[in-house]
């Protein structure tokens, strides 16, 4: 049995490893995805004050905080038994509308666009963010980072820090905008129209121009029929902030919709030794293992299952490149992995636009934005899309307000059965066979991960009680010092 | 980015995560200078490589404060680096694991105005893991010297 490890993974958030087991007959026998990060903050909320768990989850990670901030303030108003005023609600949805545009952003320009960009079997040292720049123009890139500066300064005002965000509090948001500061936002948002519009172009120009590009995200190695689950507002139509999570099957087919506060009946968790990541799935379903298909619980989160819950987008651009690719990929609900690209930047669009909505609503510059708890806390959940799928926060509190018990189902923890299937299925259709595995075709492994835009900082925490450890220990370059195990 | 028509060129740009025990050492630092500088101009960030670009995007010169763990850095001891100086990471891995001369060719092969000057002060310090506000007691004592680095550093520049 030969084994082939890939690791550090890379152009992701946070660390992993994925190692492949070949038989003699040279064919794939298994993989193992093994996530090595661990957070614990569900331990260490237990005794602060409910209120304070927006500010301290937003530590999680540094790539999502806006994500956490507004789950951990929805689940402080379900805990308080309080609402929002609009304008409190609005201005939530403002900030988070500007982050998902950078967010969405990051991954398409410096972590997955240079797979395509550059070719997914390109040198290493030209198959990143530089070498996507060369290709596509400097131009590209300065309205990337001009866009980031721009989503920073925004979410700074907003959120009032571009990084760790403060201002949401139970019942709404500590500070408002003046109209100067709303003419000022919704400048950028229309900027971000364009961009978003740009990066549509970028995607249609370099990956469906490409005839290669689109035999490989309509293949059968990157392919896998799960069920999805995404938010959904009233129409159906995806809601980043909040909404009704909806669950489909491989034909589309509504199996379940729900407020986010009954996720404890629909949605259990499994747990393996190898690693410290738990396995979410459909309970009404049931786990039956690492494999797809309609008798298994497997789920699938983020941009894909978000468009494929969707019976449409709610912004006019996001609605036609909807439109568009489904129109490519032969209908919804799309199977697809690496489609996941494609609706990660129509995404980008709609966040875009709907941030400019926001800007314009007459309601975003009242000085109502936030409603006094006065209820004695008890429980609560609170819901959002985060960019790499569905985001739960649920926190229980003593009568004083102080927790007692947290639980964070975090987005990337929803994909990570699917990651796992799809990296099995890429490494035996790509590795098996072969009398020697470049690091090409290891990418191309790597790349079955990469269309989830995986944050594994956050997706972490089960330790066990025991279990067998390895440190490996490396010099700058890669290379091993010591090993050490228990 | 400086202030259109304002004459700061030079920024001094504090780092550091604020409830990482001794790794604020840098935002402490630059907030001090702030108080005793009043017209250098002085950010603070708790971000990293590629997110710093638009910061010193337009500056002639930006002197960094910041931490430095580990056996070869003494507690309380203030070391002084170029981009030059430091190690290299594995490149383009992430927008994480860039490091600083990466991200300076980055910023300049896209043509972004970049910093001609570049210095890293840089505290030792004992404990940039743990969760906590306070600073070690070896770092509370050293962190006056690291404002005085960064003074000698700008009067250096003029």
């Amino acid at each position: 049995m030969k084994r082939i490890t890939i690791d550090p993974i890379t152009r992701l958030e946070g660390h992993g490893k994925i190692e492949i087991f070949v038989g003699d007959d040279g064919q794939v026998v298994n993989t193992y995805f093994q996530i090595p990060e661990l957070r614990g903050f569900e331990k260490f909320a237990q005794g602060r004050p409910v209120e304070e768990l927006p500010r301290i989850t937003t530590r999680i990670c540094g790539v999502c905080p806006e994500a956490h901030h507004m789950a951990g303030a929805k689940a402080c108003d379900a805990v308080y038994h309080v609402e929002p005023p609009p304008t409190g609600r609005k201005l939530r949805e403002l900030l988070y509308s500007t982050f998902f545009v950078a967010d969405h952003s990051v991954h398409f320009y410096v972590l997955a666009g240079p797979d395509f960009v550059c070719g997914p079997k390109a040198p290493v040292a030209e198959r990143n963010v530089l070498g996507l720049i060369q290709k596509v123009g400097i131009d590209a890139g300065k309205r990337f980072f001009g866009m980031r500066r721009q989503a920073h300064e925004v979410i700074k005002l907003l959120g009032g820090k571009a990084i760790h965000q403060v201002t949401a509090l139970p019942g709404g948001v500590s500070r408002g905008i003046n109209e100067e500061e709303r003419k000022h936002i919704e400048a950028v948002a229309e900027d971000f129209v364009d961009f978003g519009q740009f990066t549509l172009d970028v995607f249609e120009d370099v990956v469906l121009g490409n005839q290669g590009y689109v035999d490989l995200v309509t293949g059968s190695t990157f392919r896998h029929e799960t069920y999805y689950i995404g938010l959904v507002d009233e129409n159906n139509c995806p809601n980043f902030y909040d909404g009704q999570i909806r669950v489909v099957d491989q034909d589309g087919k509504e199996t379940a919709k729900f407020h986010p506060s009954e996720y404890l009946e629909h949605i259990a968790e499994h747990v393996e030794p190898w690693t410290y990541l738990k396995y979410p799935y459909l309970k009404a379903v049931g786990w039956k293992g690492l494999v797809d298909g309609k008798d298994s619980g497997v789920y699938r989160s983020a941009p894909l299952a978000r468009l494929n819950v969707a019976d449409g987008m709610s912004t006019p651009k996001a609605q036609a490149a909807y439109e568009r690719m489904y129109s490519v990929l032969g209908g919804r609900p799309c199977h697809q992995t690496l489609a996941y690209h494609w609706a990660r930047v129509i995404e980008i669009q709609a966040a875009a636009e709907r941030m400019l909505e926001l800007a314009r609503d007459p309601d975003i510059t009242s000085d109502d934005f936030r409603t006094v708890p006065t209820a004695t806390p008890t429980e609560g959940v609170g819901c959002v899309e985060a960019p790499r799928g569905l985001l739960i926060h649920h926190y229980k509190t003593d009568e004083r307000g102080v927790v007692t018990d947290a639980n964070l189902v975090v987005g990337t923890t929803n994909n990570y059965a699917p990651m796992t299937l799809s990296i099995k299925k890429a490494a035996t259709d790509l590795i098996s066979g072969l009398d020697e595995v470049d690091e090409g075709s290891l990418n191309m492994v790597e790349m079955a991960f990469r269309a989830y835009d995986p944050c594994f900082g956050c997706a972490t925490h089960n330790l066990g009680d025991e279990g067998s450890l390895e440190i490996n220990i490396r010099r700058r370059d890669g290379t091993l010092i010591h090993t050490a195990r228990r | 980015m400086p202030r259109d028509g304002a004459c700061e060129r030079t920024l001094v740009l504090g780092l550091g995560n604020d409830i990482l025990t001794d790794d604020r050492v840098g935002l402490l630092a630059s907030r001090e200078l702030a108080a005793q500088a009043p017209l250098v101009a002085v950010e603070e960030a708790c971000l990293c490589n590629l997110d710093l670009l638009p910061i010193i995007e337009g500056y002639d010169r930006v002197v960094i404060l910041d931490a430095i763990w580990g056996q070869a850095w003494e507690a309380g001891r203030v070391y002084r680096f170029t981009p030059a100086d430091l190690p290299h990471s594995f490149g383009y891995r992430s927008p994480h694991t860039m490091d600083l001369s990466n991200m300076l060719a980055m910023g300049r092969d896209m043509g972004l105005q970049m910093p001609k000057q570049i210095i890293v002060l840089a505290l030792g310090v004992v404990d940039p893991f743990t969760f906590g506000e306070e600073l070690t007691p070896a770092v509370r004592e050293g962190l006056p010297g690291l404002v005085d680095a960064a003074r000698s550093e700008l009067g250096a520049g003029e």
